[in-house]
């Protein structure tokens, strides 16, 4: 028995390290070749850059030479117009990325699309965003046929929002997949007004997640167009979006009404409290003074550190907290004020 | 005679079935590996970019703990500062450093005393003084009684500010995005995610200056190429493969992000242990099942960190010994978890594989050594046996190990330079005559201490990976 | 400049008879601040006309009021001193000043002629021409100066009262170096950085510009060392040395006051952003931003210089 084992053995080894033997052939060739089309690509890059940057800055109009001629001169130019999207934000310029990809690279894209290799259709949809090549949005349509998976159900998405508002609603109401805040964050920050004004008028039939982001996203606006949609949201059973509502009204910065505030910072829930903290700062020291001490006093370290930093903030702050460390009985709170004195000599 | 006939037979057998099972699993494994990193082969990561806005991370507080890191320590923390992060605080943690740490710091980053209000929610040694930097605002220093590693973590929670803090070694370097990767499991999952882990590489012989990294290189030094070698097999065969069904067990201590909320609700890292950060993630675990929380750990495959690999014998033994001791540690304070259905996955599969395959594995290979060379001079049967066995050593070492440098310069390129392939490949052909055997009587020697109870958090002495300390 | 009109009419300051050479040697620190601080200085020299009416004795005391009416009417920054020729002419070095404020000046004393406004102006009918020099460069001698301006005094005086000529010989401003540091760890963009800079008009400036890509690299050289206007472009994250720590290092050097610095980000954070501006910061690109307002703001800055 041994002696069959050993020749088993003995086979399963050679066999095992003739294949190894060609995945290094294999992995060696390859290396050279890669090698070979990074440097095509860097070549690209560096005779064109000054070119293209003439034609973004207007300084010379288009000429075929900037078109790419392959694979990977087009990986170049994508390195080009990255660079320009991330760093600056110029209409012409962009204007001048979209028209050059909806006529020049669609067809590279499409069939990149088409790919069976899942990489390819997803860095295909990321360019198709960057660039805003709208022309392909019916090909990324077309692709629903598929069995999509998680991501690029979100890429799709990502571009309906830019390019095809009706449709973006209507997918995004119908949802099966569930993302995270942060995915419907990144695809609610760019959306318009209209759409989000749409989806507003059926809050409550959307999930709790999509609430809280879209409550999120009202306070990176900074409308005060939604701040009484935000007030509304007060008053709702659950804890969460009350605690987002807050953070949206402090991000835009008005209290129109204190006394609708007033039941949170006697709230149970410290989070509550913690904002209370923060949102007074929005009103002079004088109408907010007194909460704001009462908040230092406070059962949580949280709350009573929140109530400091907003106290040091007032110009006539450091005051207040002197005062406060004379008379209150509370060494919490006096520890808190002390630190924030300190900070502010600096 | 006979009984000596049987007993030899009976070992031989257990060590032949041991070592297929772990061929076996070892070759799933890679496979599952393959196929994940090549969905993700050529994909354009640029996306991360994306959400570098403040508005859309969550702060982390980075706790650095330093005992005696003179030497490496400023290195490190400019790699920290070049982070791109938009809201990060960085905590380092003097344990009451013997060397010139602290004054270095303070001298660099023109560090001054602040008065700050510390939210004391795990017990640790007293703090002496905390220190603020003029420079960059978000960079504090902790001056605190010598306690431990475990304590000057504890420390650092408490004066972190944010509610996520990730760990790191005080010789450890971060890339610029290495926090942003980190970070990915738990932003995108609704806070489901508590704690995250990312993968290491060795960064001797790299060209590193203040934080970056300049030159992929691989290192002259024979035992830092053995050290690579094993982590990338560790990485693809163990990490990549079992984070799919979240079996995540040890989550590399060198950079690992935990949510502050629950791990102080666990008691932030327990002091009388040495590998205290696998026992916090066991915790974690433990109280996710327990309290029937939705929550669940996450390891990132990519790799995010570098570290300074021993480069003298002595000082890997020691690191090597006290990994084992504290895997062990971990395994048996918690070991009512093993086959407990009440822990699901990790109790009913991920325990029992670390405590055969990580645990006693290494007892039973080094049983495997010991058991060719008598049955090498025993002859007869034996002797077939023991070339049997040394046959299977060979796939299970030599093989798996080249295999896994190939899969890595296929899908990752660490080592852009294919010459430095080839020298990976043949280095880990040889691993099975020395240095595995090394490596088993370390961890043997770990199992020792552990019955032995010894502990310390070790004097290691480091040579710095700036390029003036290094003499590659 | 305080002096006081001695008897003779002729002005002592602090025991010093502003004779011609004292007055060259504040003149010559006057004008070595031009370049330094980059505002022009200007010379006006004044002379009674022919055309009044008075007796030689009286020329003294004209002398001595006139002088004494100058000083008075001067600012505490202002040097005024006789002239040796034609008779009866004093020079008047306006320190920050260009030559619109001379002629001003020159106005002012015609208004207040015309007025009457002293005893002076009411015994005698005087009338004056006067030249006016705009001095932009530290390439000048006093003598050169004096010469120069009497010339054309007396043209203004040949011309009739009232009359301003100008020298135009100095008021050409040297051309100036500016060094301009460019921090980017991107390729493509750094390079676009530098085109657009390369491509600003310049007036009496030239650039000199170097690419960066890492902190250390900026701070390893002694590029920024010099006492050359600097106008420093760079990330707030960058390999090796961070934004901040090059942003600390800079200010922290002696006259640092000849650093423009614009910190470009990705990362869109208040706070980051706040404590950057109360460290030094100039001017913040938000990170995309736009590069034809970027243009103007540097164009801006390039003007501004020369105040």
């Amino acid at each position: 028995m041994i002696e069959i084992s050993i020749n088993v053995l003995i086979r399963g080894i050679i066999l095992l390290s003739v294949f190894l033997l060609f995945v290094c052939i294999y992995l060696s060739i390859r290396r050279g070749i890669e090698v070979a089309h990074l440097q095509k690509k860097n070549s690209y890059i560096k005779n064109n850059q000054t070119l293209w940057y003439r034609y973004f800055r207007d300084e010379i109009s288009f000429t075929r030479k900037l078109i790419p001629k392959d694979k990977f001169e087009i990986q170049g130019l994508e390195e080009i117009f990255l660079v320009y999207i991330k760093h600056l934000s110029n209409e012409s310029i962009q204007n001048k990325i979209k028209q050059f990809s909806n006529q020049h690279l669609k067809q590279y894209y499409q069939k990149k699309l088409k790919s069976r290799k899942w990489s390819s259709r997803m860095n295909a949809m990321y360019r198709i965003i960057d660039f805003y090549i709208d022309s392909l949005v019916n090909d990324c349509k077309a692709l629903k046929a598929r069995n999509l998976s998680a991501e690029e159900q979100f890429l799709l998405l990502k571009i309906y929002s830019s390019f095809d508002s009706k449709t973006f609603l209507k997918e995004f109401l119908s949802l099966t997949v569930a993302f995270s805040e942060f995915e419907y964050k990144k695809l609610l920050a760019g959306v318009s007004s209209e759409i989000l004004e749409e989806l507003l008028d059926c809050f409550d039939k959307l999930p709790l997640n999509v609430q809280c982001s879209i409550i999120d996203i009202l306070g990176i606006k900074r409308n005060s167009e939604y701040l009484s949609f935000l007030e509304s949201m007060l008053q709702h059973e659950n804890t969460e979006i009350r605690i987002r509502s807050l953070k949206a009204i402090y991000a835009i910065g008005i209290i129109s009404d204190l006394n609708q505030y007033m039941p949170f910072i006697d709230s149970s829930i410290w989070e509550e409290r913690l904002m209370m903290a923060k949102l007074l700062g929005v009103l002079p020291l004088s109408e907010a003074g007194l909460h704001l001490e009462k908040l230092l006093t406070d059962q949580s370290w949280w709350v009573r550190s929140q109530a400091a930093t907003t106290i040091g903030k007032y110009k006539d702050g450091e005051k207040l907290l002197k005062q406060v460390i004379l008379e209150t009985k509370d060494s919490f709170a006096a520890d808190m004020a002390n630190e924030v004195l300190k900070k502010r000599v600096y | 005679m006979k009984i000596l006939d049987y007993i030899l037979l009976f070992f031989g057998g257990l060590i032949f079935l041991y070592m297929a099972i772990v061929i076996l699993s070892y070759s799933c494994m890679m496979i599952v590996s393959f196929f994940k990193l090549r969905k993700k082969y050529q994909l354009d990561n640029e996306a991360e970019d994306e959400y570098i806005e403040a508005i859309y991370t969550k702060p982390v507080s980075i706790i650095v703990p330093a005992f005696n890191e003179e030497a490496g320590i400023i290195d490190s923390i400019h790699s920290l500062l070049s982070l791109q992060y938009p809201q990060v605080e960085i905590v380092v943690v003097n344990d009451g450093s013997t060397d010139q740490t602290q004054q270095k710091v303070i001298e660099q980053f023109q560090m001054k005393q602040i008065q700050k209000v510390v939210h004391e929610q795990l017990s640790t040694k007293p703090i002496r003084q905390i220190f603020q930097s003029e420079i960059h605002p978000n960079l504090l220093l902790i001056e605190k009684e010598n306690g431990g590693k475990a304590d000057a973590l504890n420390a650092g929670i408490n004066v972190s500010k944010y509610p996520y803090f990730c760990t790191i070694d005080g010789d450890t370097l971060l890339e610029e995005k290495s926090l942003l990767r980190v970070m990915k499991p738990i932003i995108f999952s609704n806070e489901e995610v508590i704690a995250a882990g990312g993968n290491v590489r060795i960064a001797n012989g790299m060209d590193v200056h203040l934080g970056s990294v300049f030159q992929r290189k691989l290192s002259s030094n024979l035992l830092v190429v053995m050290q690579i070698i094993e982590y990338v097999r560790a990485f693809l065969l163990g990490r990549m493969a079992l984070s799919k069904f979240n079996l995540v067990l040890i989550i590399s201590g060198a950079f690992s992000v935990f949510s502050k909320q629950w791990a102080v609700e666990v008691n932030g890292y327990s002091t009388k242990m040495i590998g205290e950060d696998m026992e916090l993630v066991v915790k974690l675990h433990r109280l996710i099942k327990e309290k029937k929380l939705k929550k669940r750990i996450e390891f990132v495959p990519e790799p995010v960190c570098w570290t300074e690999a021993p480069q003298h014998m002595s000082i890997l033994r020691k690191q090597r010994r006290r990994w084992h001791q504290g895997l062990i540690e971990s395994l048996w304070k918690h070991r009512k978890m093993t086959f407990n259905p009440k822990y699901g996955a990790v109790g009913l599969i991920s325990f029992p594989y670390f405590w055969m395959v990580e645990c006693f594995g290494p007892l039973i290979e080094l049983g495997g050594y010991i058991y060719i060379i008598i049955a090498f001079f025993m002859g007869d049967i034996y002797y077939e046996f023991a070339i049997a066995l040394c046959f299977l050593f060979i796939l299970y070492g030599s093989l798996f190990s080249v295999a896994s440098i190939l899969l890595e310069a296929w899908a990752m390129n660490t080592y852009p330079r294919i010459k430095d392939v080839y020298r990976l490949m043949l280095v880990s052909l040889l691993e099975i005559f020395w240095y595995k055997p090394l490596t088993l009587i370390w961890r043997y020697e770990g199992f020792v201490a552990f019955i032995r109870r010894r502990k310390d958090w070790g004097n290691m002495q480091h040579g710095g990976l700036s390029k003036k300390g290094w003499t590659e | 400049m305080n002096a006081s009109v001695v008897e003779n009419g002729s002005l002592e300051t602090n025991g010093l008879l502003l004779d011609l050479e004292n007055v060259k040697y504040l003149f010559n620190v006057l004008k070595a601040n031009v370049i330094r601080s980059r505002t022009t200085i200007t010379a006006i020299f004044i002379a009674i006309h022919d055309s009044v009416d008075f007796f030689d004795e009286e020329a003294d005391q004209i002398q001595a009021e006139v002088t004494k009416f100058l000083q008075s009417t001067i600012r505490q920054t202002d040097l005024l001193f006789p002239l040796e020729r034609p008779g009866l002419a004093w020079g008047v070095i306006l320190s920050q000043s260009g030559e619109r404020e001379a002629k001003a000046f020159f106005q002012r004393l015609h208004a207040q002629v015309k007025d009457k406004s002293t005893f002076l102006f009411q015994r005698f009918d005087l009338s004056f021409s006067a030249s006016i020099a705009e001095i932009g460069t530290s390439d000048v001698s006093f003598e050169a100066l004096l010469e120069s301006g009497y010339n054309e005094l007396i043209n203004g005086l040949q011309k009739g009262a009232w009359q301003i000529e100008y020298v135009p010989l100095f008021k050409e401003r040297k051309i100036e170096t500016i060094r301009v540091s460019i921090l980017e760890e991107n390729d493509i963009f750094r390079h676009v950085l530098q085109t657009s800079i390369e491509g600003l008009p310049l007036e009496g400036f030239q650039l000199e510009l170097r690419t960066f890509q890492d902190g250390y690299e900026f701070m390893e050289s002694d590029w920024y060392q010099s006492s050359h206007t600097h106008i420093v472009i760079m990330n707030d994250t960058l390999p090796r040395k961070n934004g901040l720590e090059v942003l600390h290092a800079l200010r922290l050097l002696p006259n640092n006051k000849r650093f423009t610095i614009f910190m470009m980000t990705k990362m869109n954070s208040e706070d980051n952003m706040i404590y950057a501006y109360e460290k030094g910061v100039d001017e913040y690109l938000n990170k995309p931003f736009n590069i034809r307002l970027f243009e103007a703001k540097m164009k801006r800055i390039f003007k501004r210089l020369w105040s």
